[in-house]
């Protein structure tokens, strides 16, 4: 019994290297020998001890001293997948059923399998996405209308952009207060001890008032909204003032993707990535958003008496006549919707000349000013002399159609095709291309259309190479005909020129007299 | 990849796609233009847009088995291909330096730039712009391709993708061409030599000519200098593709605009 006793002992012995002690273990061992009743126990006998052995090896914690586990990489796209899985929860039906109180979205899933015709396409899923998105926005930012505009690609992602009517004014917008500020309190100058000052002369030189910002019309009639991804909030780009929209035309940079980015150019642009966004998108939709002809009218109740041809408030035809697809083949039937923006940046023209009193500041009143076709046809707008007369700039009315658009590097601005040419023409959406603003479609399809853009939101260059930017002229030296310039005489000079007039002292009076001429210095 | 294999799916953040008409008739030719001339592969490349929407360019590039020696096809109803021109590399010099568009007529001639005498027609210029691209453009993942003990460079079957924290770094990624002058023993900690052959996209110039956009699903990686070329890798699995949709100029600007 002694001998047992011992022997079971001896068997209990921890190991020191792994702590088990081979009493568990071949108990163990035979207890799951037992359960599994392998063919020929003896022959795998050690491989039961091994694995058994192996399957002892329990980690507690990563910490222990044999342990290390293979950390599972979080996926790098688990912060936008988070942002989606808020814009699936966020929008809300109305509970009466009536979603029209909403705001007024095009059904955005059907336009973009009309879009998929015309080669622009951002996948089914990533447009349902988008479609929630707006929504979403309309509701909490209870809008009028939106439409998706497009997508404008910048060199960190990317910026989706909806047009939107009817967005509630912006309050305390800092632009504006400091406007109102300075129309009420001309800034004066802090008091200084110095005595009366005569004035400086007037010297007749013409003084630009800054142009007025056209608010909630013109430029300004519709607010863009953007993100940078699908599920970010959305952000509202400010209003435009006419010198972003004359400077962004003057410089060719890409997007960033951050709106506040200050733009490094010349000519210095003022504003931020917001204000440079904002303008190449005001360009983009005056140059290429269309529409079928007829399907808008001039909205007879706002006519101006005075000025018929400004007339920018359209209305939908209410007695539209479907196209079949085959006549949107065919330019005429393609119409601008957006007045055209002129060279001074607003749609409608203001004298920048600040009138000084009757007789100086007549412009002439020309009923045909020049023409512009086009964003940078190079019509100087301001003659030259010395009271500056300004011609008004004008550009095609609303509602004229896309072949008056100026041609483009030698070809039209605009080129169209049936997108199918396998299936019958009323099967096949019509594609609107523009060569001038490249990424800017239209697609018709038996009375729907629709504009995008997707693209970097740059003009193309047409084959020109890029446009320097003029340089201001070198000044020139002052040129007053009362002064008189002189060579100073050199030392030498003076010196013969004291000596021969001494001579002629000695010889005329022998007196001595202090020399008239002083020595110059 | 053969030519069933349509990858515009996964560029749908750039807003590329392709109708329904033109799959079915893209992945139909290119089926029969892999097995006419006992191409290994015919890949869609891309498309070439031109001053006429109709008269668009669809390019697709065969291969024999050497990724350095491709044959370029074009056509302009995505279903009968043509064999582009050879050209030479003086011609594809000209090319990448004309601003003009594409007209859409294949044997509409371009004055030659800068002032050199002569012409250049478009099928050729075609030629040229895609070879161009493939050369200053076209990128793969580093680890797709790997040279083997014969000096040859291979399709590497056993590429398990991008790692998750490498596939939106620039260094990742390495064009496909020849001249390689692979410093990447210096830079890289994990250096191969089997695979570092290649040179990275890291340190093309301008810097920040390569615009990183990541989506749930891939990578999307955009070519300033050649605007409209776009390379996606999944981080889900091995796959990558590349695209060109665009104008067919190079964009000579781009260090003022960046």
């Amino acid at each position: 019994m002694e001998d047992v006793n011992q022997a079971k002992q001896y068997l209990q012995q921890h190991s020191d290297r792994t702590g088990i002690n081979l009493y568990d273990h071949l108990t163990e061992l035979l207890a799951q020998v037992l359960e599994k009743r392998p063919r020929n126990p003896a022959d795998v006998f050690e491989n039961i001890s091994s694995q058994v052995k192996r399957d002892r090896f329990n980690l507690e914690s990563i910490q222990s001293p044999l342990g290390y586990k293979k950390k599972p990489e979080p996926n790098p796209s688990l912060g936008q997948v988070n942002k989606l899985m808020t814009v699936f929860q966020s929008v809300k039906r109305s509970e009466d059923g009536n979603d029209d109180a909403a705001g007024q979205v095009p059904d955005i899933l059907e336009l973009s399998g009309l879009f998929e015709w015309a080669g622009v396409s951002f996948g089914k899923e990533e447009t349902f996405l988008l479609a929630l998105s707006i929504h979403q926005l309309v509701q909490e930012t209870g809008l009028q209308s939106a439409r998706f505009w497009g997508k404008l690609s910048a060199r960190q992602g990317a910026y989706y952009v909806v047009e939107a009517e009817g967005a509630p004014p912006v309050e305390d917008d800092p632009e504006k207060v400091a406007a109102d500020k300075a129309a009420v309190e001309p800034a004066k100058p802090p008091p200084m001890d110095v005595p009366e000052f005569e004035g400086f002369p007037d010297i007749k030189r013409p003084v630009d008032m800054p142009l007025p910002k056209e608010e909630g019309t013109g430029v300004n009639k519709y607010t863009y909204f953007v993100c940078t991804s699908i599920g970010e909030a959305w952000t509202r780009l400010p209003d435009l003032l006419p010198e972003h929209v004359t400077a962004a035309r003057a410089i060719r940079k890409y997007l960033t993707g951050n709106l506040s980015t200050p733009i490094v150019s010349y000519p210095l642009y003022p504003g931020t990535e917001a204000h440079y966004l904002r303008s190449q998108i005001a360009r983009i939709t005056a140059a290429t958003v269309v529409c079928p002809l007829g399907y808008y009218t001039f909205d007879p109740e706002s006519a101006d008496e005075e000025h018929p041809e400004t007339n920018t408030a359209i209305i939908v035809n209410t007695e539209y006549e479907v196209l079949p697809n085959d006549a949107l083949l065919s330019l005429e039937n393609w119409v601008h919707q957006i007045p055209h923006v002129l060279p001074q940046g607003r749609t409608t023209w203001v004298n920048p000349v600040k009138p000084r009193g009757e007789g100086e500041d007549e412009d002439a009143d020309r009923e045909d000013g020049e023409g512009e076709d086009d964003d940078d046809a190079s019509g100087d707008a301001t003659g030259g002399a010395s009271e500056r007369e300004v011609e008004p700039e004008t550009g095609p009315a609303l509602l004229t159609s896309i072949t008056e658009d100026a041609e483009f590097a030698g070809h039209p601005a605009w080129s169209v095709r049936a997108c199918s040419r396998l299936q019958p023409s009323k099967f096949s959406p019509v594609h609107l291309r523009s060569n001038r603003w490249p990424g800017a479609h239209a697609v018709y399809y038996n009375g729907k259309f629709a504009c995008v853009y997707v693209g970097d939101g740059l003009k193309d260059l047409g084959g020109e190479p890029t446009p320097m930017p003029a340089l201001p002229p070198l000044q020139v030296e002052f040129k007053d005909e009362a002064l008189v310039e002189l060579v100073d005489p050199s030392v030498k000079d003076e010196k013969a020129f004291e000596e021969m007039l001494k001579e002629k002292e000695d010889d005329a009076q022998p007196d001595e007299e202090d020399g008239e001429e002083e020595p110059a210095d | 990849m053969n030519g069933s294999n349509l990858h515009v799916d996964t560029f749908g953040s750039k807003g590329i796609g392709l109708s329904t008409e033109e799959r079915a008739c893209l992945a139909t030719s290119l089926v029969g233009l892999t097995s006419s001339q006992a191409f290994s592969s015919a890949d869609f490349w891309g498309k070439i847009a031109t001053a006429d929407v109709s008269k668009d360019y669809y390019v697709a590039v065969a291969y024999h088995g050497d990724p350095f020696a491709p044959t370029i096809f074009m056509c302009q109803d995505a279903l009968n291909w043509v064999q582009a021109p050879n050209v030479t590399d003086d011609e594809m010099h000209a090319a990448a330096d004309l601003r003009a568009a594409f007209m859409g007529d294949p044997a509409f001639e371009f004055p030659l730039p800068n002032g050199a005498a002569g012409t250049l027609p478009e099928a050729k210029r075609l030629t040229a712009v895609v070879q161009c691209i493939l050369r200053d453009a076209h990128i793969v993942p580093r680890g797709a391709y790997f040279r083997d003990s014969l000096g040859k460079l291979q399709r590497n079957a056993t590429f398990a993708g991008l790692r998750p924290h490498d596939v939106t770094r620039l260094a990742s990624y390495v064009h496909l061409r020849p001249a390689a002058t692979s410093d990447a023993q210096l830079a890289r900690p994990d250096f191969e030599d089997a695979v570092d052959v290649l040179d990275t996209v890291e340190h093309d110039q301008p810097k920040g000519c390569w615009v990183v956009e990541k989506s749930v699903m891939n990578v999307v990686l955009s070519s300033l200098i050649w605007p409209g070329y776009h390379h996606a890798t999944s981080v889900a699995d091995a796959s990558f593709a590349s695209i060109y949709v665009g104008q067919g100029k190079k964009n000579l600007d781009a260090g003022f605009m960046i």
